[in-house]
């Protein structure tokens, strides 16, 4: 089993941070939540709804949206069409009024297409808009791949690993957007391995080890805390 | 589309429209007849290769549309239009049932299931009540469409040229529908589906509801193409939908290209026209078929029609600059 009696609550407006060693089950406990894997005991309730076992599709329209450890784009699509794809299917209009290009269609798909451009201005992208996917360098897909989750508009972002493999100035970057999601009253689940920026960044932080959780608080009392400096002795990524 | 596109769709339309009052070869027409049906399957292929899979169903539920209108029009005495109508509905019917299991898998199991399903078909259409389904003998002397009578204008379809007209009109039709799915939300959703189906559902998207969908839009499509082969042919067993005859629709989707719409189009022409050429080589013809496939597959997986898009898009950005 790979998580197991972990009790979490992150509460609404937060920056919650998970961490934990490598295999600790963090990014199982992402796939538990937003429905790429079904819970075999225990709960996942969403605003006083149990919704423990929805898939993944349900999650995302409850409002609960993410990102993957892996870059996880539409890679054949450009940064435009994966960010505008991801804006229309949550338009609230049936696509079959799209099949038969009905005005009101068009005009909620200009709406889309605009504020595709809105979101990636804001987050730096705008450059890089026609740009196939396949084709960016590292730390643009990992954006590319915040951006389509933010054009689900979610209210709760599961972010796994957002920094991976970023160098400093992307780093900056999506501190910058994460603390802008949080100013417009989004709630973050932040799992990462670089502990500097989970402690600089997040409001409370919740430590797993071997798909339990050892220790959660303020960043300055798990910082000191005796089982997570434990888990965490003999693992590279220990860089306080 | 851009101008250039709409210009160059009715020119080949007019011409095509055009081309049976000036050629009276009964040859050249069966051919012509023969390409539009399997593009309107290619066609019909590809909606499904839009959600990344590959239906080796396809065959099997063209046959489905040309039993149910074979035995519709003769035993029921129902009006080829009715019973077209008809059987491309309830080829979506069994689609809609036979795709709710179907879909629930993907990739090679997804290939597995839906050719079991399609040799299931035929073997049924084979053993099961000769006397309605004539066995491997399949149904003899199926009706051409009645002529339809206007007043002033009596339209025949019991010639080549009626034949011709009838599959040209339907081929526009799902050119049409087709063109509409590409260019809404619908084909934009597929086509994500195709390349990432967990990021797809990430973002909202109920694939499995999109690829039913798809399954059964690509099936009826199947279905109607199979009522004009049955009806063209006048003659159908269950030896014309098996398993070779979906991995030949395959064949010219892949040489044509599956990104864009004319890929299926120019595949079937491309290679209906060949297969004649090559009739003489027996069955050796799928000799040669091999050759073009991993030629195609090696040099231009893209197919012809993606790899002259390309490169003509190739040019225009150059001269922008």
């Amino acid at each position: 089993m790979a998580v197991s009696d972990v009790d979490l609550d992150v509460n609404e407006g937060e920056i919650l941070g998970l961490i934990g060693p490598n295999g600790s089950g963090k990014t199982t406990l992402l796939n538990l939540i937003n429905g790429l894997l079904r819970p075999s005991r225990g709960k996942v309730i969403f605003r006083g709804e149990d919704v423990s076992g929805f898939p993944a599709y349900l999650i995302t329209r409850k409002g609960i949206g993410r990102t993957f450890q892996q870059n996880v784009l539409f890679r054949k699509r450009t940064v435009w069409e994966n960010v505008l794809i991801a804006h229309e299917v949550n338009d609230k209009h049936d696509e079959w009024l799209s099949f038969l290009g009905l005005s009101r269609s068009r005009s909620q798909e200009k709406e889309a297409s605009e504020s595709t451009l809105r979101l990636l201005d804001e987050m730096g992208l705008i450059s890089w808009k026609d740009r196939l996917c396949s084709d960016l360098p590292h730390g643009i897909q990992r954006m590319v791949g915040l951006a389509i989750a933010r054009a689900v508009k979610p209210d709760v972002m599961l972010l796994d690993e957002p920094f991976g493999g970023m160098n400093l100035s992307e780093i900056a970057n999506m501190v910058r957007v994460i603390e802008q999601m949080k100013s417009r009253g989004v709630t973050l689940l932040l799992v990462e391995h670089r502990m500097k920026v989970v402690m600089a960044v997040c409001d409370r932080i919740v430590v797993l080890n071997f798909g339990r959780k050892i220790a959660e608080g303020l960043p300055g009392e798990v910082r000191n805390n005796e089982e997570v400096i434990k888990a965490y002795l003999g693992d590279r990524n220990f860089d306080f | 589309m851009n101008k250039t596109q709409i210009a160059a769709a009715s020119v080949i339309t007019a011409i095509l429209f055009g081309l049976p009052f000036g050629v009276k070869s009964q040859y050249f027409m069966t051919v012509a007849i023969f390409i539009f049906i399997y593009s309107i399957l290619s066609l019909g292929l590809r909606a499904m290769m839009k959600v990344g899979e590959v239906s080796f169903a396809h065959a099997a539920f063209m046959g489905i549309g040309a039993y149910i209108s074979a035995l519709l029009t003769m035993k029921l005495q129902l009006s080829f239009w009715v019973a077209w109508g008809l059987a491309s509905l309830a080829t979506g019917v069994f689609a809609l049932f036979l795709g709710s299991l179907a879909v629930r898998t993907k990739g090679v199991h997804f290939f597995i299931v839906t050719l079991a399903m399609g040799e299931t078909i035929r073997l049924i259409a084979m053993n099961w009540n000769a006397r309605l389904l004539g066995g491997p003998n399949g149904i003899y002397g199926i009706p051409p469409p009645p002529p339809i009578d206007v007043g002033f204008l009596t339209m025949r379809f019991d010639s080549r040229m009626g034949m011709y007209m009838i599959a040209l009109v339907a081929l526009l039709i799902v050119v049409a529908i087709m063109w509409r799915v590409d260019k809404s939300r619908i084909g934009r959703i597929w086509d994500v589906i195709g390349q990432d189906e967990k990021l797809a559902a990430v973002i909202g998207i109920n694939v499995y509801r999109h690829k039913l969908a798809s399954f059964i839009l690509s099936s009826s499509v199947a279905g109607l193409g199979g009522v004009l082969f049955a009806h063209t042919m006048t003659y159908i067993s269950p030896y014309d939908f098996s398993f070779f005859v979906a991995v030949q629709l395959l064949m010219y989707v892949i040489f044509g290209g599956a990104e864009m719409l004319a890929g299926p189009m120019v595949g079937a022409a491309t290679l209906v026209v060949l297969a004649e050429f090559l009739r003489k080589a027996g069955h050796y013809e799928l000799i040669f078929y091999g050759l073009i496939l991993i030629i195609v597959l090696r040099f231009i997986p893209e197919g012809v029609v993606g790899y002259l898009s390309k490169k003509r898009f190739m040019f225009a950005r150059s001269e922008e600059r």
